[in-house]
Protein backbone atom coordinates (compact mmCIF):
# COMPACT_ATOMS: atom_id res chain seq x y z
CA UNK A 1 0.00 0.00 0.00
CA UNK A 2 1.44 3.38 -1.03
CA UNK A 3 0.99 5.97 1.66
CA UNK A 4 -0.03 9.57 1.07
CA UNK A 5 2.35 12.40 0.29
CA UNK A 6 2.63 15.26 2.76
CA UNK A 7 2.00 17.94 0.12
CA UNK A 8 -1.16 16.12 -0.91
CA UNK A 9 -2.24 16.16 2.75
CA UNK A 10 -1.81 19.93 2.88
CA UNK A 11 -3.73 20.39 -0.34
CA UNK A 12 -6.47 18.11 0.98
CA UNK A 13 -6.73 20.16 4.18
CA UNK A 14 -6.91 23.35 2.12
CA UNK A 15 -9.62 21.94 -0.14
CA UNK A 16 -7.31 22.13 -3.14
CA UNK A 17 -7.67 18.53 -4.37
CA UNK A 18 -9.90 17.72 -7.30
CA UNK A 19 -12.98 15.55 -6.64
CA UNK A 20 -11.41 12.26 -7.89
CA UNK A 21 -8.17 13.00 -5.98
CA UNK A 22 -10.12 13.73 -2.82
CA UNK A 23 -12.13 10.50 -3.12
CA UNK A 24 -8.99 8.42 -3.64
CA UNK A 25 -7.34 10.23 -0.73
CA UNK A 26 -10.20 9.51 1.65
CA UNK A 27 -10.37 5.87 0.58
CA UNK A 28 -6.74 5.48 1.60
CA UNK A 29 -7.26 7.34 4.89
CA UNK A 30 -10.07 4.96 5.83
CA UNK A 31 -7.73 1.98 5.76
CA UNK A 32 -4.43 3.57 6.92
CA UNK A 33 -4.24 4.66 10.58
CA UNK A 34 -0.70 6.00 10.07
CA UNK A 35 -1.80 8.42 7.37
CA UNK A 36 -4.89 9.38 9.39
CA UNK A 37 -2.69 10.24 12.38
CA UNK A 38 -0.23 12.23 10.25
CA UNK A 39 -3.14 14.08 8.68
CA UNK A 40 -4.29 15.20 12.13
CA UNK A 41 -0.75 16.41 12.91
CA UNK A 42 -0.65 18.35 9.64
CA UNK A 43 -4.06 19.81 10.44
CA UNK A 44 -2.79 21.06 13.83
CA UNK A 45 0.39 22.44 12.27
CA UNK A 46 -1.52 24.21 9.49
CA UNK A 47 -3.86 25.69 12.08
CA UNK A 48 -0.83 27.12 13.90
CA UNK A 49 0.60 28.42 10.63
CA UNK A 50 -2.64 30.20 9.81
CA UNK A 51 -3.28 31.70 13.21
CA UNK A 52 -0.23 33.81 13.93
CA UNK A 53 -1.28 36.84 16.00
CA UNK A 54 -1.73 40.13 14.10
CA UNK A 55 0.88 42.85 14.43
CA UNK A 56 -0.62 45.82 16.23
CA UNK A 57 -1.36 48.87 14.08
CA UNK A 58 -1.50 52.11 16.11
CA UNK A 59 -4.89 53.92 16.07
CA UNK A 60 -3.46 57.04 14.41
CA UNK A 61 -1.94 55.14 11.48
CA UNK A 62 -4.52 56.15 8.86
CA UNK A 63 -4.65 59.79 10.03
CA UNK A 64 -0.86 60.10 9.90
CA UNK A 65 -0.84 58.60 6.44
CA UNK A 66 -3.62 60.90 5.18
CA UNK A 67 -1.57 63.89 6.36
CA UNK A 68 1.27 62.71 4.10
CA UNK A 69 -0.90 62.32 1.00
CA UNK A 70 -0.50 64.86 -1.79
CA UNK A 71 -3.57 67.00 -2.57
CA UNK A 72 -4.73 64.76 -5.39
CA UNK A 73 -3.53 61.42 -6.67
CA UNK A 74 -0.89 62.02 -9.30
CA UNK A 75 -1.78 60.64 -12.66
CA UNK A 76 0.78 58.05 -13.71
CA UNK A 77 0.77 59.49 -17.22
CA UNK A 78 0.16 63.11 -16.21
CA UNK A 79 3.51 64.30 -17.54
CA UNK A 80 2.89 62.46 -20.79
CA UNK A 81 -0.46 64.23 -21.21
CA UNK A 82 1.22 67.62 -20.64
CA UNK A 83 3.98 66.87 -23.15
CA UNK A 84 1.48 65.58 -25.72
CA UNK A 85 -0.77 68.63 -25.23
CA UNK A 86 2.16 71.04 -25.57
CA UNK A 87 3.42 69.28 -28.70
CA UNK A 88 -0.10 69.28 -30.15
CA UNK A 89 -0.53 73.01 -29.56
CA UNK A 90 2.83 73.80 -31.22
CA UNK A 91 2.06 71.58 -34.19
CA UNK A 92 -1.41 73.09 -34.57
CA UNK A 93 0.12 76.58 -34.48
CA UNK A 94 2.70 75.65 -37.12
CA UNK A 95 0.04 74.05 -39.31
CA UNK A 96 -2.21 77.12 -38.95
CA UNK A 97 0.67 79.40 -39.90
CA UNK A 98 1.43 77.22 -42.93
CA UNK A 99 -2.21 77.24 -44.04
CA UNK A 100 -2.53 81.02 -43.62
CA UNK A 101 0.77 82.11 -45.18
CA UNK A 102 1.41 79.25 -47.58
CA UNK A 103 5.03 79.02 -46.42
CA UNK A 104 6.49 75.51 -46.46
CA UNK A 105 6.40 73.67 -43.17
CA UNK A 106 10.18 73.26 -43.17
CA UNK A 107 10.53 77.03 -43.64
CA UNK A 108 8.09 77.65 -40.81
CA UNK A 109 10.03 75.30 -38.53
CA UNK A 110 13.36 76.96 -39.41
CA UNK A 111 12.00 80.49 -38.93
CA UNK A 112 10.30 79.46 -35.67
CA UNK A 113 13.53 77.95 -34.44
CA UNK A 114 15.46 81.10 -35.40
CA UNK A 115 12.79 83.24 -33.74
CA UNK A 116 12.95 81.26 -30.51
CA UNK A 117 16.76 81.34 -30.49
CA UNK A 118 16.78 85.07 -31.24
CA UNK A 119 14.31 85.73 -28.46
CA UNK A 120 16.30 83.69 -25.98
CA UNK A 121 19.61 85.38 -26.93
CA UNK A 122 17.99 88.81 -26.57
CA UNK A 123 15.88 88.14 -23.52
CA UNK A 124 18.43 86.28 -21.41
CA UNK A 125 20.88 89.19 -20.82
CA UNK A 126 17.96 91.61 -20.47
CA UNK A 127 16.28 89.41 -17.87
CA UNK A 128 19.56 89.05 -15.98
CA UNK A 129 19.91 92.85 -15.84
CA UNK A 130 16.28 93.29 -14.78
CA UNK A 131 16.76 90.79 -11.96
CA UNK A 132 19.94 92.55 -10.80
CA UNK A 133 18.26 95.99 -10.79
CA UNK A 134 15.23 94.52 -9.05
CA UNK A 135 17.46 93.02 -6.38
CA UNK A 136 19.16 96.38 -5.69
CA UNK A 137 15.83 98.20 -5.74
CA UNK A 138 14.28 95.75 -3.27
CA UNK A 139 17.25 96.07 -0.95
CA UNK A 140 16.98 99.89 -1.03
CA UNK A 141 13.22 99.84 -0.59
CA UNK A 142 13.62 97.50 2.38
CA UNK A 143 16.14 99.84 4.06
CA UNK A 144 13.91 102.86 3.36
CA UNK A 145 10.83 101.13 4.75
CA UNK A 146 12.71 100.09 7.89
CA UNK A 147 13.99 103.67 8.41
CA UNK A 148 10.51 105.08 7.83
CA UNK A 149 8.92 102.71 10.32
CA UNK A 150 11.63 103.51 12.84
CA UNK A 151 11.20 107.29 12.30
CA UNK A 152 7.42 107.11 12.54
CA UNK A 153 7.71 105.08 15.72
CA UNK A 154 9.98 107.72 17.24
CA UNK A 155 7.71 110.59 16.12
CA UNK A 156 4.54 108.86 17.33
CA UNK A 157 6.06 108.50 20.79
CA UNK A 158 6.74 112.27 20.88
CA UNK A 159 3.73 113.75 19.08
CA UNK A 160 0.04 113.33 19.85
CA UNK A 161 -2.22 111.30 17.46
CA UNK A 162 -4.09 114.49 16.37
CA UNK A 163 -0.83 116.07 15.13
CA UNK A 164 0.11 112.86 13.27
CA UNK A 165 -3.33 112.87 11.57
CA UNK A 166 -2.90 116.48 10.56
CA UNK A 167 0.61 115.80 9.18
CA UNK A 168 -0.69 112.82 7.14
CA UNK A 169 -3.51 115.00 5.76
CA UNK A 170 -1.04 117.73 4.79
CA UNK A 171 1.24 115.15 3.16
CA UNK A 172 -1.69 113.80 1.12
CA UNK A 173 -2.71 117.32 0.03
CA UNK A 174 0.90 118.03 -0.97
CA UNK A 175 1.08 114.80 -3.02
CA UNK A 176 -2.21 115.69 -4.78
CA UNK A 177 -0.99 119.24 -5.51
CA UNK A 178 2.26 117.83 -6.91
CA UNK A 179 0.35 115.38 -9.10
CA UNK A 180 -1.91 118.20 -10.37
CA UNK A 181 1.14 120.39 -11.12
CA UNK A 182 2.87 117.60 -13.04
CA UNK A 183 -0.31 117.02 -15.06
CA UNK A 184 -0.57 120.75 -15.90
CA UNK A 185 3.06 120.85 -17.10
CA UNK A 186 2.50 117.75 -19.22
CA UNK A 187 -0.69 119.16 -20.86
CA UNK A 188 0.99 122.52 -21.56
CA UNK A 189 3.90 120.65 -23.18
CA UNK A 190 1.49 118.73 -25.40
CA UNK A 191 -0.24 122.03 -26.54
CA UNK A 192 3.01 123.77 -27.39
CA UNK B 1 -18.37 47.84 -10.27
CA UNK B 2 -17.42 46.51 -6.83
CA UNK B 3 -17.13 48.52 -3.63
CA UNK B 4 -13.36 48.93 -3.87
CA UNK B 5 -13.49 50.13 -7.46
CA UNK B 6 -16.02 52.75 -6.36
CA UNK B 7 -13.70 53.85 -3.55
CA UNK B 8 -10.78 54.08 -5.98
CA UNK B 9 -12.89 56.14 -8.40
CA UNK B 10 -13.86 58.54 -5.61
CA UNK B 11 -10.26 58.78 -4.38
CA UNK B 12 -9.14 59.62 -7.92
CA UNK B 13 -11.56 62.54 -7.86
CA UNK B 14 -9.82 63.80 -4.73
CA UNK B 15 -12.12 62.23 -2.12
CA UNK B 16 -9.65 61.60 0.69
CA UNK B 17 -12.31 59.92 2.84
CA UNK B 18 -12.59 57.19 0.19
CA UNK B 19 -8.85 56.55 0.32
CA UNK B 20 -9.03 56.52 4.11
CA UNK B 21 -11.57 53.68 3.81
CA UNK B 22 -9.09 51.78 1.66
CA UNK B 23 -6.33 52.38 4.22
CA UNK B 24 -8.50 51.21 7.09
CA UNK B 25 -9.42 48.08 5.17
CA UNK B 26 -5.86 47.11 4.23
CA UNK B 27 -3.62 48.52 6.96
CA UNK B 28 -3.78 45.38 9.10
CA UNK B 29 -3.16 42.81 6.32
CA UNK B 30 -0.36 44.94 4.91
CA UNK B 31 1.37 45.44 8.27
CA UNK B 32 1.02 41.71 9.01
CA UNK B 33 2.57 40.88 5.65
CA UNK B 34 5.56 43.21 6.02
CA UNK B 35 5.96 42.52 9.72
CA UNK B 36 6.15 38.76 9.15
CA UNK B 37 8.68 39.31 6.36
CA UNK B 38 10.95 41.73 8.18
CA UNK B 39 10.34 40.64 11.76
CA UNK B 40 10.25 44.31 12.80
CA UNK B 41 7.04 46.12 13.70
CA UNK B 42 8.40 49.66 13.25
CA UNK B 43 9.77 48.82 9.81
CA UNK B 44 6.44 47.24 8.93
CA UNK B 45 4.58 50.44 9.87
CA UNK B 46 6.99 52.64 7.89
CA UNK B 47 6.90 50.41 4.83
CA UNK B 48 3.12 50.16 4.97
CA UNK B 49 2.92 53.97 4.80
CA UNK B 50 5.31 54.02 1.84
CA UNK B 51 3.29 51.36 0.06
CA UNK B 52 0.00 53.21 0.57
CA UNK B 53 1.64 56.38 -0.77
CA UNK B 54 2.86 54.49 -3.84
CA UNK B 55 -0.60 53.03 -4.32
CA UNK B 56 -2.18 56.49 -4.05
CA UNK B 57 0.26 57.88 -6.60
CA UNK B 58 -0.58 55.17 -9.10
CA UNK B 59 -4.29 54.74 -8.38
CA UNK B 60 -5.21 55.48 -11.96
CA UNK B 61 -3.31 52.42 -13.13
CA UNK B 62 -5.68 50.18 -11.14
CA UNK B 63 -8.23 48.39 -13.32
CA UNK B 64 -11.53 47.39 -11.77
CA UNK B 65 -11.44 44.03 -13.57
CA UNK B 66 -8.73 42.94 -11.10
CA UNK B 67 -8.94 42.47 -7.36
CA UNK B 68 -7.75 45.54 -5.48
CA UNK B 69 -6.04 43.38 -2.85
CA UNK B 70 -3.81 41.62 -5.39
CA UNK B 71 -3.01 44.97 -7.07
CA UNK B 72 -2.00 46.47 -3.71
CA UNK B 73 0.05 43.44 -2.71
CA UNK B 74 1.89 43.51 -6.05
CA UNK B 75 3.06 47.00 -5.08
CA UNK B 76 3.92 45.73 -1.61
CA UNK B 77 5.84 42.75 -2.96
CA UNK B 78 7.85 44.96 -5.33
CA UNK B 79 8.60 47.27 -2.41
CA UNK B 80 9.92 44.33 -0.41
CA UNK B 81 12.04 43.09 -3.32
CA UNK B 82 13.59 46.59 -3.60
CA UNK B 83 14.24 46.51 0.15
CA UNK B 84 15.92 43.11 -0.03
CA UNK B 85 18.00 44.19 -3.02
CA UNK B 86 19.21 47.22 -1.09
CA UNK B 87 20.04 45.03 1.86
CA UNK B 88 21.56 42.47 -0.52
CA UNK B 89 19.38 39.72 0.81
CA UNK B 90 19.03 36.90 -1.62
CA UNK B 91 15.35 36.86 -1.50
CA UNK B 92 14.89 37.31 -4.74
CA UNK B 93 15.61 33.90 -5.29
CA UNK B 94 11.93 33.89 -6.01
CA UNK B 95 12.87 34.30 -9.60
CA UNK B 96 15.35 31.47 -9.42
CA UNK B 97 14.27 27.88 -9.29
CA UNK B 98 14.27 26.28 -5.89
CA UNK B 99 14.73 22.62 -5.73
CA UNK B 100 11.39 21.75 -7.28
CA UNK B 101 11.07 18.59 -5.33
CA UNK B 102 8.09 16.81 -6.71
CA UNK B 103 8.96 13.81 -4.64
CA UNK B 104 7.32 15.12 -1.54
CA UNK B 105 8.02 12.95 1.48
CA UNK B 106 5.56 10.25 2.24
CA UNK B 107 4.74 9.48 5.80
CA UNK B 108 6.67 6.93 7.77
CA UNK B 109 4.09 4.69 9.38
CA UNK B 110 6.60 3.21 11.78
CA UNK B 111 7.61 6.69 13.00
CA UNK B 112 6.43 6.87 16.60
CA UNK B 113 8.16 10.14 17.48
CA UNK B 114 5.47 12.62 18.61
CA UNK B 115 5.01 15.38 16.02
CA UNK B 116 5.67 19.06 16.70
CA UNK B 117 1.96 19.72 16.70
CA UNK B 118 1.42 17.24 19.50
CA UNK B 119 4.50 18.17 21.51
CA UNK B 120 3.56 21.80 22.17
CA UNK B 121 0.57 23.96 22.99
CA UNK B 122 -0.80 26.09 20.14
CA UNK B 123 0.47 29.37 21.63
CA UNK B 124 3.90 27.82 22.07
CA UNK B 125 4.02 26.59 18.47
CA UNK B 126 2.99 30.05 17.21
CA UNK B 127 5.87 31.67 19.08
CA UNK B 128 8.26 29.09 17.65
CA UNK B 129 6.92 29.67 14.13
CA UNK B 130 7.50 33.42 14.49
CA UNK B 131 11.14 32.73 15.39
CA UNK B 132 11.60 30.10 12.72
CA UNK B 133 10.27 32.41 9.97
CA UNK B 134 13.50 34.39 10.08
CA UNK B 135 15.49 31.29 9.30
CA UNK B 136 13.93 30.37 5.98
CA UNK B 137 14.79 32.09 2.66
CA UNK B 138 12.95 35.38 2.21
CA UNK B 139 11.40 34.28 -1.08
CA UNK B 140 9.83 31.19 0.44
CA UNK B 141 8.86 33.15 3.55
CA UNK B 142 6.97 35.62 1.41
CA UNK B 143 4.91 32.92 -0.29
CA UNK B 144 4.20 31.29 3.08
CA UNK B 145 3.06 34.64 4.51
CA UNK B 146 0.84 35.43 1.54
CA UNK B 147 -0.82 32.04 1.90
CA UNK B 148 -1.03 31.50 5.65
CA UNK B 149 -1.00 35.01 7.11
CA UNK B 150 -2.82 36.95 4.40
CA UNK B 151 -4.88 33.96 3.29
CA UNK B 152 -4.63 34.60 -0.42
CA UNK B 153 -5.58 31.72 -2.69
CA UNK B 154 -2.82 30.02 -4.65
CA UNK B 155 -4.19 31.63 -7.82
CA UNK B 156 -4.04 35.10 -6.26
CA UNK B 157 -0.47 34.53 -5.08
CA UNK B 158 0.46 33.34 -8.57
CA UNK B 159 -1.01 36.60 -9.89
CA UNK B 160 0.84 38.75 -7.33
CA UNK B 161 4.18 37.03 -7.88
CA UNK B 162 3.75 36.26 -11.59
CA UNK B 163 4.50 32.59 -11.01
CA UNK B 164 2.70 29.45 -12.17
CA UNK B 165 0.14 28.17 -9.64
CA UNK B 166 1.91 24.81 -9.40
CA UNK B 167 5.19 26.53 -8.51
CA UNK B 168 3.46 28.56 -5.82
CA UNK B 169 1.90 25.44 -4.28
CA UNK B 170 5.23 23.65 -4.34
CA UNK B 171 7.14 26.53 -2.75
CA UNK B 172 4.56 27.14 -0.04
CA UNK B 173 4.89 23.47 0.82
CA UNK B 174 8.70 23.76 0.85
CA UNK B 175 8.43 26.75 3.18
CA UNK B 176 6.20 24.80 5.55
CA UNK B 177 8.51 21.82 5.53
CA UNK B 178 11.49 24.07 6.32
CA UNK B 179 9.52 25.62 9.16
CA UNK B 180 8.48 22.22 10.46
CA UNK B 181 12.09 21.05 10.45
CA UNK B 182 13.15 24.23 12.25
CA UNK B 183 10.46 23.62 14.86
CA UNK B 184 11.57 20.05 15.36
CA UNK B 185 15.21 21.07 15.75
CA UNK B 186 14.38 23.82 18.26
CA UNK B 187 14.42 22.43 21.81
Amino acid sequence: MTCLRLDAMDLYLEGELSEPERREFEEHLAVCPGCARTLEDRRALNLAFSSLPPIEVPPGFAAALLARLPEEPRSAFGWLVSVATGTGVILAGLLGYYLLTGESLAGVLVSTGRGVLGFVSLAAPLLAKVFKVLQVFLALAGDLARALVKGLGAVSSLVSPEVIGLALLLGLALALALAAGVRKIVTQGERS
Amino acid sequence: MNDESRLVKKALKGDRKAFEMIILRYQQPLVNYIGRLTGERETALDFAQDIFLKAYASLDSYRSSFKFSTWLFKIASNHMIDHWRKKRIAAVSLDQPYCEDNDSPRIQVEDCEPSVARKYELAEIRAKIENALDKIPAGLRELFVLRHVNEFSYEEIADIKKLPVGTVKNRVFQAKEMLRRQLEETP
